[in-house]
Formats: structure tokens, sequence, C-alpha cells
């Protein structure tokens, strides 16, 4: 009689994720076993494992030569880049001869493939007028406005924008797409809003900075396209639909398609300039001359104003933890003022600036490693059944960021978390780009729970007072003293041990990218945690007491 | 069972026969070994091994190929031949390895080696079709597999990367294989929806 294996979960996803997992070692015990004693027994599940293992190995053979070889061909271009210069300086002379009579007899032409000409490509003061017509749309939104400075767009800062045109006489915008990248327009321009992660540059200039965890920044010029690999560059697009691009920081993969139909690729690293010329036997060259981008600003941090009348009504309250991030102590960690004593561990893998306590509160800046606060052990019991989490927060970025969270410390393959904090932009169920969300779990889970959400858009820049509260059968969302949601839930009582987390959301530290999922990037100020329902009139007062 | 296919002609009989045995390997072996050595390593990735483990058994499998070079029987199949020699490099690394947590088990392993090395119709894909269907397939599914499969992103990064979940991944990866699979079966690739 044939074993049957069918009944078993373990089987129940698909092949890919299956065989990946076993081979990789992933598959909790009880769960290879499983699987190892089908392959013993069962002839067609070892075959269909041996297809797949087959597959899997020519798939890396074929995918590591293509790789190797893109590299070996843009080794190839920049040794051909370094001849051009020569070449085209005697081509230059020759042609500018033939240009130069041309012009006694007619008006200036169209200009031909000689990228090397001292021409400028920033858009001419007579270029096509272009005119301020922005869409934008409630639903559907890709980006919002920054700031705008200078133009007279009809745009203002908190704006949401929708895929579609914007153009630009004069003036600069900034620009933050949902998923996480910032844009610097400067007038005059057209940009096309393609998606939260991409956009087309048709003419003017741009400064992009993504250092997000999300998908990569796309942006499109004219039959190339640039992809920001974490980093910041800029480019300038003229109206013949030539591309000057610049990396200021990390590295950009640059795309153009030359004369003969086919891609030229290159990454391009920090301080380095390629010009983008399509079509053309040079579609990519490196450039020699510098042109001045502005780069693209950062928000601001500011400092919290706490007095002690505040401070006396947090104490008052009798909080479990009370991380105020006034200074570290002779331990290096965050001193708690509540009766748990339990302390914040600083937990930086990254430079030191992306983790301080400056001015009174802590900063955390985005980082390619893990920082972040953590308890300094574990909290049995502190998802109880009634809880209150209460801090102060100032957001520097428009992105999916994690503020606060009850995680089952190194929970294997996924993060199990009671309750997160966080500002949701990509989320399917978000009412709004970058509403506030809080998420309970009881017990701990990696994904559904009982959600509450902010009405208002969460702009970068300024503090603003966040309490979550559970009991009673109820949990309630306050932003800035006043009640915004508020949700029935279960009052099972939840034993299991939590590390309270600031600043990111997975502690599996060794898992590459994991660190950059959700990560926070802004301030934090005054956390507290307790076991009780902070009352409404309490919240409200405490808001008025401080008023950012 | 024809074993003929093993060696392409009589000439080439002839030269296994006469073949240079001062230490320097036949234009034979090297040709058989050249020709089945990708079939080596896939046997040995099969097996549960990876990265410089693999190259490592590999190596050990091509140096022990040599010195029983002379017992092998032109009239046999190579590749059964070979792999058995690898399957035993394996069993070997695996002794040396013993603190490490294996994949498979002893009996699983021999099931699974016994599966393959009677099996070669299971390495009969030649990786030129599989590279022509690559290109067949929508640039996005493309670059998917170049980043899993050339870069070594595992499925949890591709899925922070894009913003998605790692079931998402394995799902996609699972539909982009069933299409290469089905292209190398009949030469066409229906992009998935």
């Amino acid at each position: 009689m044939k074993p049957d294996f069918q009944n078993s979960d373990v089987f129940q996803m698909g092949e890919e994720s299956l065989f990946s997992r076993l081979q990789a070692g992933e598959l909790p015990f009880e769960e290879q076993a499983i699987v190892e004693k089908r392959l013993r027994d069962d002839s067609e599940f070892r075959k269909a494992y041996l297809r797949w293992s087959i597959l899997d190995t020519d798939l890396r053979t074929i995918c590591r030569e293509d790789l190797l070889e893109t590299s070996t061909r843009s080794q190839k271009q920049r040794q051909l880049s370094s001849l051009i210069p020569w070449l085209v300086a005697a081509a230059t002379i020759f042609i500018s001869v033939l240009v130069w009579v041309k012009m006694l007899r007619s008006d200036r032409t169209a200009p031909d493939t000689d990228t090397t000409a001292e021409k400028s490509i920033i858009p001419e003061e007579s270029a096509t007028p272009v005119s301020a017509a922005i869409p934008h749309s409630e639903n559907g939104s890709v980006a919002i406005i920054v700031s705008a400075d200078g133009g007279d767009t009809g745009l203002s800062a908190g704006q949401r924008l929708a895929p579609g045109t914007v153009k630009l006489k004069q003036g600069n915008l900034l620009i933050a797409f949902l998923g996480g990248a910032r844009m610097l327009l400067e007038g005059p321009a057209e940009l096309v809003l393609q998606s939260s992660s991409s956009a087309r540059l048709v003419q003017g200039k741009a400064a992009v900075r993504d250092s997000s965890s999300g998908k990569p920044f796309r942006l499109d010029v004219p039959d190339g396209a640039l992809v920001d690999l974490g980093t910041e560059f800029a480019v300038m697009t003229d109206r013949y639909g030539h591309s000057f691009v610049k990396v200021q920081e990390g590295e950009v993969s640059v795309s153009v398609i030359g004369g003969d139909g086919t891609t030229f690729s290159d990454v391009v690293g920090a301080n380095s300039t390629r010009s983008l010329v399509p079509r053309s036997q040079f579609p990519l060259q490196e450039e020699d001359r510098d042109v001045s981008f502005s780069r693209v600003p950062s928000v601001p941090l500011t400092s919290l104003n706490i007095n002690s009348a505040y401070v006396n009504s947090v104490r008052n309250s009798q909080p479990l933890i009370y991380w105020r991030f006034e200074d570290l102590d002779e331990d290096g960690m965050v001193p708690d003022e509540g009766s748990l004593r339990c302390r914040g561990k600083v937990l930086n893998r990254a430079s030191p600036e992306c983790l301080q306590i400056r001015d009174g509160h802590l900063e955390l800046l985005g980082a390619q490693r893990a920082r972040r606060i953590e308890s300094e052990r574990s909290l049995p019991g502190i998802s109880s059944e009634e809880l209150s989490l209460e801090l102060w927060v100032q957001t520097a970025e428009v992105s999916w960021q994690m503020m606060c969270g009850m995680l089952i410390p190194n929970a294997p393959q996924e993060q199990r978390s009671a309750v997160v904090l966080e500002l949701s932009n990509q989320l399917g169920i978000v009412p709004s780009p970058m509403a506030f969300r809080a998420v309970s779990r009881m017990p701990a889970e990696r994904t559904g729970g009982y959600n509450l959400f902010g009405k208002d858009l969460w702009m970068p820049g300024g503090w603003h007072y966040v309490v979550f509260t559970r009991g009673n059968g109820v949990s309630r969302l306050y932003i800035d003293g006043k009640l915004v949601d508020e949700s029935s839930v279960p009052t099972t009582r939840d034993n299991a041990d939590y590390h309270l987390v600031l600043g990111q959301l997975h502690t599996i530290d060794g898992v590459p990218g994991h660190v950059l999922i959700r990560q926070f990037v802004g301030a934090m100020d005054e956390f507290a945690l307790y076991d009780q329902v902070l009352p409404a009139e309490t919240i409200a007062e405490r808001y008025r007491l401080v008023r950012p | 069972m024809n074993h003929e296919g093993s060696l392409r002609s009589f000439r080439e009989r002839e030269e296994f026969v006469s073949g240079d045995r001062s230490g320097q390997p036949t234009s034979l072996f090297v040709e058989l070994v050249v020709r089945h050595q990708h079939d080596v390593n896939r046997f040995i990735r099969i097996l549960g091994l990876k990265g410089e483990d693999a190259d490592e058994v590999l190596q050990q499998t091509m140096v022990k190929v040599w010195e029983k070079w002379d017992e092998y029987d032109p009239d046999r199949d190579f590749l059964p031949w070979i792999l058995k020699f690898a399957h035993l490099e394996v069993l070997k690394f695996r002794q040396r390895r013993t603190q490490e947590r294996l994949i498979f088990n002893d009996e699983v392993l021999q099931a699974i080696a016994m599966e393959s090395i009677q099996n070669p119709a299971l390495y009969e894909a030649k990786l030129e079709v599989l590279r022509g269907c690559l290109q067949r397939l929508r640039r996005w599914d493309y670059e998917l597999v170049l980043a899993k499969y050339g870069r070594g992103l595992s499925a949890t990064e591709l899925a922070a990367q894009a913003s998605t979940t790692t079931k998402a991944i394995y799902r996609k990866l699972d539909r982009i294989r069933m299409a290469l699979t089905e292209c190398m079966r009949a030469g066409m690739v229906r992009s998935d929806p």
C-alpha cells in the first residue's frame, strides 16, 4: 500500500518553496523528516525532486554566466570609451566646419551625434512653453508633494499625486514617492509619474534619493532607464532626448538603447557621470565635464520641548517602562524610569550617526544594517488584557515604517508580533497613503490581527503624539490627543515572552535584507508602556501640555 | 543495452585502448569529462551539497575518476559510471562534516542517488535549450530569475526588495519554472498572466 503523505501540511506549499527550503536546511526538523520519508518511499516524488534540482542547477549555471557576460561587456565598453575623445575630436573639427558652413546659409539645425561638442543640454528658455497642469487625486496616489517653492503651479505641500504628468514652468518641487524615494524636480521640467516607484523624465532636471528598502526606484529617460540601487543621483534631459547623469552617492544601473537597437548597460558608482545619447553609435559614455545639481534635501528633524508637567503626568500613571531618551547610562543603555527597570538596549550595526540620542530624543537614520532599541530582557505576559503604549514620533521619510512593536524575539523564519505601531503606505488595506496603523494580535502572529488607522496623511517633519490602548474588549488609537479609531478585540490572555523594539520590524539579525523591512527613519521620544488603559482625558491633557 | 553511444567512433575506441598512461589525460577522458561535468555537478547538488562544498566534491570526483580510468569499460555508459564515484565522494564528504546538519539521512541519500544514476534520461535537458527559453521570458520574470539564481538572493531578500511576501515570490518562481519546463519540452513559452 502506498504511504499516505498527502495529508501533511508541508506538502501544501509549492515545489519551489518546499524544495528550496529543503535544500537550504530551512525546514523544521519535523517537516524535514516527513519530506525525507516521502523521498525515500515515493519514487514519483523523488523524480519530481530530481527534476526540480536539475533545473535549479542549470538556472544557476546560466544566470551566473549571464551576469559575468554583462560585467565583461561593461568593462569592454569602458575600455572603448577611453578611445572616444581622440576619435571624436578629429570628427568634431570636420563636422563643426560643415555645421558652420550650413549655418551661414540657414537656421541652426538639430544636433548631430557628436556628443563632446560644448553645448548645454539644459532646456532653453525659448523651448516650448510649459504650463502647470497637475492632476491629483485622493485615490490611487503614487506620490506626495513635500514642498513646492518658487513656482506658480497651484501645488502645495501635502497634496497627493496620481499617475500622470507634472509640468513645472519654474521653481522646485520636492516629491516623495510612496515607494520611499524622494525627488527634487527643478523647473522648467516635465515629469510623468508612473507608479509609486517609477517615473519618466521627459525634459528637465531631477535629483533622486532612495534609501528605502522597497522596490528600487526607476527613472526612465528617452530610450533609457536609471535604476537606483540605494543612492542619490541627478539627471538632466534635454529636448533632443539626450541625458546627463551624475551619481552623488551609492550606485545606479544605467541602460540606454544603442544605434543597433541593443541595450547598453552599466553600473555607475559615486562621483561618476555618464551621458546618454540613445540610438547613436556611442550611446553611453563617461563624461569629464561637471554639471551642478542640487541635492535632494533631507527633512530636518526638530527637538521636542517636554516640560516637567508632562513628565510628572506620565510618572503619576505608573508606567511599567518609561524611556525618556535624555541620555544613555554608563552601560550605554537607555535608562528606564518605569517600575520594571527594563532598560533599552542599543543595537547598532550601522554607522554611529544612524542611531543617536540627541537633543533629548532618539534619532534613527536610514541604514543598510540593523539599528534599533530593544528591551534588555524579554517581558513575559507584557501583552496583557489591559495595556497602553505611548510615544512621540517624527518621521523623516515617506515609506512603510514600523515605530514600535511587541515582538517575539528571534522567531524562526518570520517575525511574529502582538502589537505593531507603524506608518503603512503600501499596505493594501490602508485607506490612504501614509496613514498611521496600529495592529493588535493575541496571540502573536505574523499577519492578521485587529487594525486601527489614523485618518490623516502623515507628512514627514513635525512631532505627533501617539497612544494605543487595549482593554475591556476594545482597542483605541489616539493621535495628537484625539481618538481617531477604535475596534472590538477579544480578551484572550497572552503569557508569551515579548521584546519591545523601536525602529525596525525584524530582529532576526544575519538574514540579509530583513533589517531594511519597515525600517523607521526619524525621531522618537518619551516612550511609555502601561498595564492599564490610559483614559481619554489624560491623553488629551498630555497633548495640550506639550503642543508641539 | 546498447552502450555504443558512450564512444562516438571506432577511432575513439582505439584511442582509449591505446591511450597514454603516462599520467596525462587522454583526449577521450577529457572529452567525456567535459561533456558530463555539468551532469556530475547537477548530481552532487541533487544530493544536497552547494557552493564551495559542491565544487570541492566535484574536484575530488574528477581526481578519483582519473585514478580509476583504467577500470572504465568503454562498452558501458560513462555517465552512470562517473556518478557512482560522485556518490562515494559525497558520502566521504558527509562523513567529514559530522557536526553539521545534513539535509538527507543516509537512507534517503541512497534512494535519491540510485534514482538519479538509474535514470540518465533526467539529465538530457540541454543548457542551450534552457538558455533560449530564458530569453523568451517576460522581462520582469527574467530579472527575478537572474536575481535568485545569478546573484544568489534568497526568496526573503527578493520579497523585501519587491515589497511582497516570501510566499508570493515562491509562487512566482513556481510559475516561471513550469513555463520553462514546458518551453523546454515544446519549444515555446506562454507568458504567465
